[in-house]
């Protein structure tokens, strides 16, 4: 398959000129199955590195144990550029969930490129709950142990709600993990579960069909997809923050030549128009920093994560 | 809005000529696709999408092409499973346990013909279904809970016994098999390992195409190398051709397989496999009497193949009208939609009426497309017989490991589906039958799921499994299953 892929791939260069420090498919591990966010940025991207480079540029699913597979086949490939990670927060917060040796190491192990997008999330309700804010919903749940879904142990989505819930001081909340994220959506808007993070264009659309409701976003400010909602902070619980951050890495010691280059590309089109009307359709905010401050929001994540984790005591899937 | 004047104004799309080719070519390829073993709809799709983007196609156009592709891909799963014994795809499994005989007998192209006509009624009569209940059924399908799904797995599990012709002890002695290989992997509910042997790959479980191509494509290569090929193999021709009056014999199989079918293929948690393993054996158990199941009876190849493409159109239903996808497949096919700025939904069909009804009116074109390709090819299908051993089965063992390799790019899996075709091999030499452990396998993993779901979202109370009408019903029906045999049995 990956040589047919090529093959295709190939087909689809407009115009095949070398740029690259060697001659040769350019693979862009995405550690997920094909369909989820990490796998459409990674195919959004692609073919803008292609045309950019003269490179054919293949995404490869690496899918399993959180990504921690994918994750670590680049650990381990050469830094030259050919072998690339497109990954979401979960890149740091997998690594403590595993008991014994840590598969990956997101600091010490990988180059930070870019940056690309922020992944807006919201707290939805069921609308049998009895909360139209975030307050009432913190004061409801320490009244009873709530159910609450996510795609998975351990993902974004499920460690978000820790974090509410450790921040909030809520005793107690009933995590019910679930296979992706599709059958948690199907019992929260069977009415069965009460709560759950969604990322904004998965709650919108439901929202405007009054099969969920949204409390607050997590990220820092207000969204502009839906304006009417309130932070966390500024709905009383300061300090939850949370969206999904999407970047590109590749394997430590990559080149700092190679690294602007490829920032300069996407950084390029991530802030064109076109990539933004696409990306709003995934419910992402183009970002576009470069591997300083990618690095800087590495660190402060690895940090913030793992305390959530091992507070929690939560282990990998 | 009238659902007539909303599905003429499909056809006004999906009759444009480059909407047609466009259905024509993803049909073909998903025939292909599907006769490929590993590699399905799902890789197809998330590589055919880079080029919609790149050609600039309109959303309606890419969704008729991608969505032929995953519905051609059930025409094609059928065509090794009936003469090579090895199913391209999952639904296909139920397939080998009557095509195959048939196509020992001679009546290879006969049972493609009839498995054909079956994909066809199956998909077309769903698709009407879908024109006209698709919102309501979206909504029946959101009020199935976690142990409205865990009854329904156990009634399939209960017929398991009846899969296979010969002793019902082995065919549960494999079932139980099947769900052991399930619980490899990581409990999803408390993080603790299970049977991984400390190796990061299996952390995940095993992989459905693993497993499948592990026992059936290399475990019958394997055998057919211990026998110099002299074992019975497939025969071209010979037989009698598909009669008209064998196809309204099957026909009330067909109408029972549609409705069981595209009804699981509407719950997003079940699915193709589900579905073609309900009716074979409700199929099977019906007509008791009067089958030769297990050696070559038409319904036992018309049913599953009926119920697989019923399954996969019904699968749509809650992708298109709740945005949740009930596979991966389905998944695929709304990341491409978002991709396209375009949010499935409950809205989806009064702010987009050209891409769902589009979409919808291109699947009564295709499916008849399908069916008219698919005939005359049959015989040239059949051909595939003439190929001399010593080309075709080094070719489908190559096909086999590259289906495998690329559903997760990885070395570890390729030795793994190696070890599940000794396992195949020598469970064919003991006589126990491989499909109740596939089967097994994948209703393992569901039951296991849904049930910890069910508890988590009671508090562990058990009775919150037969909490509803439908389970109740279910539950009713598993027991009747358990039982049937064994009373007739003891009254003999």
């Amino acid at each position: 398959m990956q040589r047919r892929s090529l093959i295709l791939a190939t087909l689809a260069a407009p115009a095949i000129r070398p740029a690259w420090a060697q001659e040769g498919p350019i693979t862009i591990v995405a550690p997920f199955t094909p369909g989820t966010g990490i796998d459409i940025m990674a195919r959004l991207a692609a073919p803008v590195l292609q045309a950019a480079l003269g490179q054919s540029v293949v995404v490869e699913n690496r899918p399993g144990a959180s990504g921690a597979i994918g994750t670590q086949h680049v650990a381990r490939a050469a830094p030259d550029g050919r072998t690339l990670l497109m990954q979401v927060n979960t890149f740091v917060m997998a690594p403590p969930m595993f008991r014994g040796a840590q598969p990956y190491d997101p600091v010490g192990q990988f180059t930070p490129i870019i940056h690309l997008t922020n992944g807006d999330l919201v707290l939805a309700v069921n609308p049998d709950i009895a909360a139209t804010t975030l307050a009432e919903f913190v004061a409801l749940a320490r009244t009873r142990s709530l159910d609450y879904g996510s795609p998975g142990n351990g993902t974004p989505q499920h460690l978000a709600m820790e974090l509410l819930r450790q921040t909030a001081a809520i005793p107690e909340m009933n995590h019910v993990p679930y296979r992706g994220s599709a059958p948690a959506i199907q019992d929260l808007i069977g009415r069965r579960l009460a709560a759950m993070v969604l990322p904004i264009h998965t709650a919108l659309p439901l929202a405007e069909a009054g099969r969920v409701r949204m409390l607050a976003v997590g990220s820092p400010a207000r969204v502009a997809a839906a304006p009417q909602l309130p932070t966390f902070a500024e709905a009383g619980v300061a300090g939850a923050d949370v969206d999904l951050w999407y970047g590109l890495l590749g394997p430590a010691g990559m080149p700092p030549a190679m690294v602007e280059r490829l920032r300069a590309v996407l950084s390029e089109w991530v802030r064109s128009a076109p990539a933004q009307s696409a990306l709003t359709a995934q419910g992402m905010q183009p970002v576009g920093d470069g591997p300083v401050e990618f690095a800087r929001l590495i660190a402060a994540d690895q940090a913030r994560w793992t305390r959530v984790v091992r507070t929690a005591n939560i282990v990998a899937e | 809005m009238d659902v007539f004047s909303a599905l003429g104004g499909g056809f006004g799309v999906a009759l444009q000529p480059g909407n047609l080719l466009l259905a024509f070519i993803g049909c073909i390829l998903g025939t292909a696709i599907g006769v490929l073993p590993g590699i399905g709809p799902l890789n197809a799709i998330a590589l055919l999408l880079p080029f919609c983007l790149a050609l600039r196609l309109p959303p309606e156009s890419a969704l008729i092409l991608l969505a032929a592709v995953y519905y051609g891909s059930g025409y094609g799963g059928r065509i090794t499973a009936i003469l090579l014994n090895m199913p391209g795809e999952p639904s296909a499994v139920l397939t080998t346990l009557d095509g195959h005989p048939l196509a020992k007998q001679g009546r290879g192209g006969a049972a493609l013909a009839i498995s054909g006509i079956g994909s066809f009624v199956g998909a077309t009569l769903s698709v009407v279904a879908m024109t006209f209940l698709s919102v309501p059924l979206a909504k029946v399908a959101v009020a199935f809970s976690p142990a409205d799904y865990v009854a329904l797995i156990a009634f399939a599990l209960s017929l398991l016994g009846a899969v296979s012709d010969g002793p019902a002890v082995k065919a549960w002695a494999a079932g139980c098999l099947g769900l052991l290989l399930a619980m490899v992997g990581v409990d999803s509910g408390t993080g603790v390992e299970r049977y991984t042997l400390g190796s990061l790959e299996l952390l995940g479980g095993i992989d459905f195409t693993v497993l499948a191509i592990g026992l059936f494509a290399i475990g019958e290569i394997l055998l057919l190398i211990e026998t110099r090929l002299r074992v019975e193999a497939a025969k071209l021709g010979g037989g009698e051709p598909l009669r008209l009056r064998e196809v309204i014999f099957c026909l009330p199989a067909m109408l029972r397989a549609t409705g069981i079918g595209f009804v699981i293929g509407v719950l997003p948690g079940a699915g193709a496999s589900v579905a073609s393993a309900l009716s074979y054996t409700a199929e099977k158990r019906l007509n008791e009497a009067n089958g030769k199941f297990g050696q070559g009876d038409m319904r036992g190849v018309a049913a599953p193949e009926t119920a697989d493409n019923a399954a996969q159109i019904g699968n749509l239903v809650p992708m298109l009208s709740l945005g949740i996808p009930g596979s991966g497949t389905t998944a695929v096919l709304l990341g491409a939609l978002l991709m396209y700025n375009i949010t499935p939904g409950p809205l989806l069909f009064e702010q987009r009426p050209e891409v769902a009804w589009g979409l919808i009116a291109s699947m009564y074109i295709g499916n008849a497309m399908l069916l008219l390709l698919n005939l005359p090819l049959v015989g040239i299908f059949a051909r595939l017989l003439t190929v001399p051993a010593w080309v075709l089965y080094p070719g489908v063992l190559a096909l086999s490991f590259a289906g495998v390799y690329a559903a997760s790019n990885s070395a570890f899996d390729l030795l793994l589906a190696v070890a599940f075709g000794v396992m195949g091999w020598l469970f064919r030499k003991m006589e126990i039958p491989l499909v109740p452990i596939v089967l097994g396998f994948v209703l393992g993993r569901m039951l296991e799921d849904n049930l910890r779901r069910a508890m988590s979202l009671s508090d562990g109370d058990i009775w919150a499994l037969v909490g509803s009408p439908v389970s109740m019903v279910l539950w009713a029906m598993t027991v009747a299953a358990v039982l049937w045999p064994m009373a007739r049995a003891l009254r003999r």
